[in-house]
């Protein structure tokens, strides 16, 4: 039975350009279709096609089978969980369809089975992890037995165990007879669940493996999806704990953290860093861990953004504290998106520049060095996702800091800026720049000097074998 | 003035009235300045009339603040803490009414700013008439709340013009939002 | 409109007492009292409220004792006293002053009454805040709310730490770029519009890419379809 098709679709995106030109795909009961593309190539916005064809002003035919209900679960949690428990959460689709209060209770907790989430029904979503979020609002969407679920971008956003439990979930809706739509740019953790992928390019569907033929080779040596699924959550390269006594680097140290103890807001988990861990000009080193497990919060004491850890953090010889290391130091949050401002990209470079009295010219050295001087005079909110991403952190580099330090900066970011960045950075180190950058899984184990990683509430240093490059 | 606002537009006037209670709990009684609160209300309150561009959003926005900061516990609290964000707002509002699409939208945003401020003012005599002040203070005590709330509110309303001509600049006004002539 | 098909299958009632159900009929109740007891709350701290302006003077005793036990019973709910002295030093000050300033000490006991009136005001609302849990209050407030704007109290609860967090985050991450938005650099008016340029501006494309989400995602919950809504029954 087709659930949903598509019939030559195209569609318009602001005034001028075709977002897409012929889109054509029918979905049966019980197939599980993946959507790759491009950052900015409307993956998203085909999700939200398909299952609100009258929002938007197309040409084309949609065809919605009679018996078709659709569950849709977005990229980002915090903008889909709306109620304070999991069982206020599950049942608000059911509030909004005006069942009974006492007939809501079966069908929330069939729900929350589904899933896999049996806990109580007033637990707090806030204590859920990202993983189990995800799952919670999977059974938000099940609790209307949709017979389409379609999913936006998960591997981005969840570790390895939260993939994991997502693709058993997802295994189980399709035994079940429901369709599955993913839309991601990393397929590798689905292949099991998927029966048909598609690569979005130039507003047009085609089967990934024609489209993979014709696609530009990702920058040599560069191992982005390192972790897959079926080698469990093991590290991807060799590793050996490091061999103290490495004299002669203790000259260029620049930061150095010993005996810290990290205490969150919440005040109950910790982050441990036994021994000293320490960062010197010119390395890069990867700050690997699940989500959750304290990286933003380290990060967030080495800039003095925070100072809730007890033992010493000594950054450049001294105690971190905000505002400190002016131009020294620089930092890209999580979403770098947020940070921007100005009028013109050109001017959301030049205003670090000018704080700092640094030259101007530094603005379109870097702009150059990330092909970004054609967006110089734009407005940087008019940009997509990657593009933001890359002027934001344009912006960081571009006052030469000694120490740069980067939370989850590849998330999100596509084939096309990914290698770009890489570049950056790599420029960036051989200038004797250092490096620490985070991520939910061990990437980019080329490149690295050493890698922290945070296993049970302990963070270790290790060195990486290099491979040959 | 229900159905006049999607949820896209009611949404975002309901957290505009987050951050305006979450920042006036931030800077509680660091200024201790009387009026101050007046500087982001008129801030906030017009920045919704100029995103949205409706007559309504402000007092929404005023009775959403009030809401929130009686039911977060913010300041006093309680029904007050609900009429001193609430009747600043409704002030506004009607105002707006009788001027409408006259002036320019910064005088227009000036004279919102000082109605607000002089309601605000207003809400505090009577509530001092009533438990029994002497006319006299109750009147001395007005005076010093105008010229101080609107002094702050004045502030507030200068900067609205520069927030959504940048909004307006990136293309993130939402569609009937207000675009500067 | 969606049609549940397993809404008709298995049904649910309150008499239905396996061990499991019974302690969900009990959280069922509890979250029903509780919701009666600070409805009641609120309506009782509007009413003394209100009386603090209306009692003649020789009952304010009565309504003095009534709010004393108000206090006694905050305080053993850990309730801040803090932010109630300092308004209250604040509110005498400034009142007993002006008195003396105006009359001379002839009208300190009128002064007196005066400011004793407003603190009366003030205390029940105080009460109320701090024996009662923010949760509670929207809670009531969504059942007399039309559901749309229940919604919005709601969400804007749920999200305000999250608009807190985004608020500081673009406050920390500007000072590191170099923006003139210290607490010191703040003592001059100059740098306001620094602030709301780098900080206040970016957090309102937030709020509006926030809003703009969360309205989407609850339309797809099937929010804007029907104008009656039931509620959750656990609170």
């Amino acid at each position: 039975m087709t659930l949903l098709a598509l019939h030559q679709v195209e569609l318009q995106q602001g005034s001028s350009t075709d977002l897409y030109q012929n889109l054509n795909l029918q979905i049966n009961a019980g197939e599980c279709h993946c959507i790759s593309g491009a950052t900015g190539c409307g993956k998203t916005t085909l999700l939200q096609l398909m299952a609100m064809p009258n929002q938007f002003n197309y040409r084309g035919k949609i065809t919605h089978s009679p018996e078709l209900i659709i569950g849709m679960i977005m990229q980002d949690p915090h903008v889909q969980l709306v109620r304070e428990t999991i069982g206020a959460e599950v049942a608000f689709g059911l509030e909004n369809l005006s069942v009974p209060a006492l007939d809501m209770l079966p069908l929330v907790e069939q729900a929350l089975a589904k899933v896999g989430l049996a806990l109580p029904l007033n637990t707090p979503v806030t204590h859920l992890s990202l993983g189990q979020k995800y799952r919670l609002m999977l059974a938000a969407q099940w609790v209307f037995e949709p017979n389409l679920m379609l999913i936006d971008e998960p591997w981005a956003q969840l570790d390895n165990q939260g993939i994991t439990e997502l693709c058993k979930v997802l295994t189980d809706l399709l035994e079940a007879g429901v369709s599955v739509v993913i839309v991601e740019h990393n397929t590798d953790p689905f292949t099991d669940i998927i029966d048909f992928q598609w690569q979005l390019t130039l507003g047009e569907l085609i089967p990934a493996t024609q489209a993979l033929q014709a696609s530009e080779p990702i920058a040599d040596n560069i191992s982005r999806h390192t972790a897959s699924l079926s080698s469990g959550d093991n590290m991807p390269v060799n590793m050996a704990l490091q061999q103290n006594g490495d004299a002669a680097a203790q000259s260029n140290c620049l930061l150095t953290l010993s005996d810290v103890t990290i205490r969150y807001a919440n005040q109950i988990a910790t982050l441990h860093i036994n021994d000293t861990v320490s960062l010197h000009a010119g390395d890069i080193v990867g700050l690997f861990g699940e989500n959750g497990c304290g990286k933003t919060s380290l990060f967030n004491q080495i800039v003095g953004v925070s100072d809730e850890y007890k033992g010493q953090i000594s950054l450049l010889g001294k105690t971190p504290k905000l505002g400190l290391f002016g131009a020294n130091l620089g930092f890209l949050m999580q979403r770098p998106s947020r940070q921007l401002f100005e009028m013109t990209v050109l001017q959301e470079l030049e205003f670090s520049l000018k704080r700092f009295g640094l030259p101007l010219t530094n603005a379109t050295e870097i702009l150059t060095q990330l092909n970004l001087l054609p967006l110089a005079s734009h407005s940087p909110h008019k940009l997509s996702y990657g593009q933001q991403h890359l002027v934001a952190l344009a912006s960081v580099l571009c006052i030469k800091p000694k120490i740069l330090l980067l939370d989850d900066p590849f998330a999100g970011l596509d084939n096309h800026y990914f290698p770009l960045v890489i570049n950056a950075l790599k420029h960036f180190s051989e200038n004797g720049g250092a490096i620490i950058f985070s991520s939910h899984r061990p990437i980019l184990s080329s490149l690295l000097s050493k890698c922290w990683l945070i296993e049970q509430q302990q963070l270790t240093e290790h060195n990486v074998l290099k491979r040959a490059s | 003035m229900n159905s006049r606002f999607n949820l896209h537009h009611s949404l975002f006037i309901g957290f505009c009235a987050t951050l305006l209670v979450v920042i006036k709990s931030m800077l509680r009684m660091k200024l201790g300045f009387s009026g101050h609160s007046m500087f982001l209300m008129s801030l906030f309150y017009l920045v919704c009339y100029g995103a949205t561009n409706k007559v309504g959003s402000i007092t929404l926005c005023g009775l959403l603040s009030g809401m929130l900061a009686m039911i977060l516990g913010v300041g006093k609290g309680g029904l007050f803490i609900l009429l001193k964000f609430t009747l600043p707002a409704i002030a506004m509002d009607i105002g707006l009414l009788f001027i409408g699409t006259l002036f320019s939208l910064k005088v227009r945003l000036i004279l919102l700013a000082l109605i607000g401020s002089v309601a605000w003012a207003l809400k505090s005599g009577v509530q001092d008439f009533l438990v029994g002040m002497d006319i006299n203070i109750v009147l001395l005590q007005f005076g010093i709340n105008c010229l101080s709330g609107g002094a702050f509110a004045v502030l507030g309303a200068l900067l609205v013009p520069l927030i959504l001509k940048r909004l307006d600049a990136h293309d993130l006004l939402m569609k009937n939002g207000m675009r500067d002539k | 409109m969606i049609h549940l098909k397993s809404a008709k299958r298995d049904k649910y009632t309150l008499t239905d007492l396996t061990p499991e159900k019974s302690t969900l009929n009990n959280a069922i109740l509890r979250s029903k009292q509780k919701l009666i007891l600070c409805s009641a709350a609120i309506a009782f701290s509007i009413v003394l409220s209100m009386s603090a302006f209306l009692v003649l003077q020789q009952h304010l005793g009565y309504l003095l004792l009534i709010n004393t036990c108000l206090l006694v019973h905050a305080w053993f709910c850990q309730a801040k006293l803090a932010p109630l002295i300092k308004l209250f030093i604040f509110q005498s000050l400034v009142t007993i002053g002006l008195y003396v300033l105006l009359y001379g000490q002839d009208r300190l006991f009128e002064a007196v009454i005066v400011v004793t009136r407003i603190i009366l005001v003030m205390l029940p609302s105080w009460w109320l805040a701090s024996t009662q849990s923010s949760h509670q209050i929207s809670q009531v407030l969504s059942l007399l709310l039309p559901t749309k704007w229940a919604f919005v109290v709601t969400t804007s609860i749920k999200v305000l730490p999250f608009i807190g967090q985004e608020a500081r985050d673009i406050y920390h991450i500007q000072c590191l770029r170099g923006a003139r938005i210290t607490p010191k650099a703040l003592m001059n008016p100059i740098n306001w519009y620094e602030l709301v340029k780098c900080v206040l501006f970016p957090l309102l494309i937030q709020l509006l890419s926030l809003s703009k989400h969360i309205a989407h995602s609850a339309n797809q919950r099937h929010f804007d379809k029907s104008s009656t809504h039931t509620h959750w029954p656990l609170n």
